[in-house]
């Protein structure tokens, strides 16, 4: 039986700021596949178009040629209400900065993706609530966000990923802000994630000391995939 | 996304941000309550100047004065035309002439009004003494008239003579020009004036024609009738109805100006409140890149500023009727304390219809909404990404 991808990236380039003394390729021709299953770390020093890469994926930023296909359906067709629902329904983002809604308390942060869904408040706080003990933030419910450290914002922020029990998990830098000791927890959570409860994962990186948990690494350099 | 979400969401800002709020929610009251208070007074001058005038009988009459005398004499034939008419319920006569009284060494100057036996109960008189008179040399005196004879208490001239004479002003057939009597007082009347009423038909209709007949119609809606047909019949005639539409028409310019006032202030208010949504809209600029990222859709977005600046035109609107009751009361307090320091009756100078207050409040979520729209739909066409890069 022939295994069809999740996603499909088909040569995709993407150029900021067009015709302007400051045009630059964030993406030249990137193309790759991901499968149910996966974890897949993208791996790239600085500037290289990593962020830009997951963005065009989370449907957040349109490419400018090539093809991006979510189990067959192509996004260049698609409009900014189907985007939308994309990124609502089919995408778990955590971003590269937590952005958490700074007055809201944890569990409403969590919850939001699925009020957005127009979930009940009932079932949309039960499983918020699920997450967060899972995560060991039981106690923080009610906290508003900058009552956290950085480790448990950012678990907060995969905890809002994972709401809607997305396709697919696309994570940005996850211990880009935090202490060794933290990240270390973080990474630890996300490989629990894809080992034990099988969510298909892409991680974007800069430091290859988390290679080895991958199922798979694309190496990304200006802009082009060199591996 | 539910509208109990939408609404959640944006009351929960709204909170999230007290003072701001709160000094919002103020700006915005602070105009709608110049509104209220300014129109509230129109309303209660308006109501205290119709109910000086109105007495509920009141509206149902008319008074006929003999306009040009030298064409239509107002007489008999003319008294008994009219109460013929078909709306006329009760009509009476009388005629004013010039005279004096005297009573206990004081001689005065005195109005001495003719009249017929309707003329009290018609003209509403107050008696502060005794009955109408049922006899020919009955009189009633005016307690204005009591204070030139230096009487205090009105009962003490009942049953007491007073000498009068009148002087007519058309030459009668007798050649007399002047006429004594001796009049027995039977009741006294509330007036300020000199007054003596003679009730004697029979003298009246004989010696002289009526300066004055009052009609009372049977119902309001007959007192546009009987005033074109007595019109028609060549005399002015002028009813209480007319005036106060005519009142009411100077009290709606009056209110309407008082309006515009407030409606400045309210202008003032929305300006803030603009100022305020748009601020706000800057600040949460990463908010709305977030919850757009997550997938809330533009429509939403907008929904979530348009709800917020709605609450706070309706909250400026409540705050704006708390206001301007409370400025009211120390108005109608200070009114009353100056009213009756000055020996006047307690009077309410202010009045709101619940149906102004409630069309205010209305108006005010209505400005609150209208000032959200441009905020809202700035927020709704945000780039998610490039919000998410604000700051
Ligand atoms: N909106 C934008 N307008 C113009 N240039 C942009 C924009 N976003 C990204 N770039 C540029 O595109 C290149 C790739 O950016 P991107 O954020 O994808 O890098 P990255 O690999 O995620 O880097 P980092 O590891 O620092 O996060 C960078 O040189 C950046 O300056
Ligand atoms: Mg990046």
């Amino acid at each position: 039986m022939k295994r069809h991808p999740i996603i499909e990236v088909v040569k995709i380039e993407k150029t900021y700021d067009i015709g302007q003394p400051n045009e630059f390729r964030a993406l030249r021709g990137v193309s790759f596949k991901i499968y149910a299953g996966d974890f897949i770390i993208i791996l790239g020093p600085s500037g290289c178009g990593k962020s830009t890469l997951l963005h065009c994926l989370a449907g957040l930023e349109i490419f400018d040629s090539g093809e991006i296909k979510i189990r067959g359906e192509k996004m260049s067709k698609m409009n900014e209400d189907s985007l939308t629902s994309h990124r609502r329904n089919k995408i778990g983002m955590v971003f590269q900065q937590f952005n958490l809604i700074k007055n809201l308390s944890v569990l409403q942060n969590v919850a939001l993706p699925r009020m957005l869904q127009g979930k009940s408040r009932v079932s949309r706080i039960s499983r918020a609530k699920k997450l967060l003990t899972d995560f060991g933030l039981g106690k923080m419910f009610n906290r508003i966000p900058s009552e956290l450290s950085g480790g448990q914002q950012q678990r907060v922020a995969i905890a809002r990923a994972l709401v809607n029990a997305p396709w697919i998990l696309l994570v940005d830098e996850p211990t880009g802000n935090l202490d060794s000791k933290s990240a270390k927890e973080v990474m630890k959570l996300i490989v629990v994630l894809n080992k034990k409860s099988k969510r298909t994962i892409v991680l974007v990186t800069h430091n290859p000391g988390y290679l080895h948990l991958a199922s798979r690494v694309i190496k990304i350099q200006d802009g082009k995939i060199v591996k | 996304m539910r509208l109990s979400d939408i609404i959640l969401l944006s009351l929960q800002n709204l909170l999230g941000n007290k003072m701001r709020s709160f000094l919002t929610i103020l700006g915005v009251g602070v105009g709608i309550g110049a509104i209220i208070f300014l129109v509230g007074i129109g309303f209660g001058v308006q109501d205290l100047t119709i109910k000086k005038l109105t007495t509920s009988s009141a509206t149902t009459s008319l008074e006929v004065y003999s306009g040009n005398p030298d064409l239509v004499k107002l007489d008999s034939k003319v008294v008994q035309r009219i109460s013929n008419f078909p709306e006329v319920e009760k009509i009476s006569a009388s005629t004013s002439l010039p005279g004096q009284s005297a009573y206990a060494e004081v001689n005065t100057e005195t109005l001495i009004k003719i009249v017929d036996s309707n003329y009290y109960e018609l003209n509403q008189t107050k008696f502060l003494a005794g009955v109408k008179p049922k006899a020919k040399n009955e009189i009633t005196v005016s307690n204005g008239l009591l204070k030139l004879f230096n009487i205090s208490d009105p009962q003490s001239i009942i049953a007491k003579e007073i000498q009068l004479s009148l002087f007519m002003l058309q030459n009668q057939s007798d050649g007399k020009d002047s006429y004594e009597m001796k009049g027995l007082v039977v009741g006294v009347i509330d007036n300020p004036s000199q007054i003596v009423e003679i009730q004697d038909s029979d003298f009246s209709v004989s010696a002289i024609d009526y300066s004055r007949i009052k009609i009372k119609a049977k119902s309001v809606s007959d007192v546009a009738a009987v005033q074109k047909k007595v019109n028609d019949l060549g005399f002015e005639v002028s009813s209480l109805m007319e005036k106060l539409n005519e009142i009411n028409r100077v009290f709606k310019v009056i209110q309407i100006v008082l309006a515009s006032f407030g409606l400045i202030a309210l202008a003032v208010a929305a300006i803030g409140m603009f100022n305020t949504m748009t601020v706000t809209l800057l600040e949460r600029t990463r908010e709305i890149g977030i919850i757009r990222a997550l997938g809330a859709r533009r429509k939403e977005v907008e929904k979530l500023f348009i709800f917020e600046s709605g609450m706070i035109g309706l909250a400026g609107g409540v705050m704006g009727v708390i206001l301007a009751y409370i400025l009211s009361l120390f108005v109608n307090v200070g009114i009353n304390l100056l009213a009756k320091s000055v020996g006047q009756e307690g009077l309410a100078i202010f009045r709101l219809p619940v149906s102004f207050v409630g069309g205010v409040i209305v108006f005010s979520l209505l400005v609150g909404i209208i000032t959200g729209i441009y905020p809202s739909l700035r927020a709704a066409r945000l780039n998610p990404l490039q919000a998410l890069r604000y700051e």
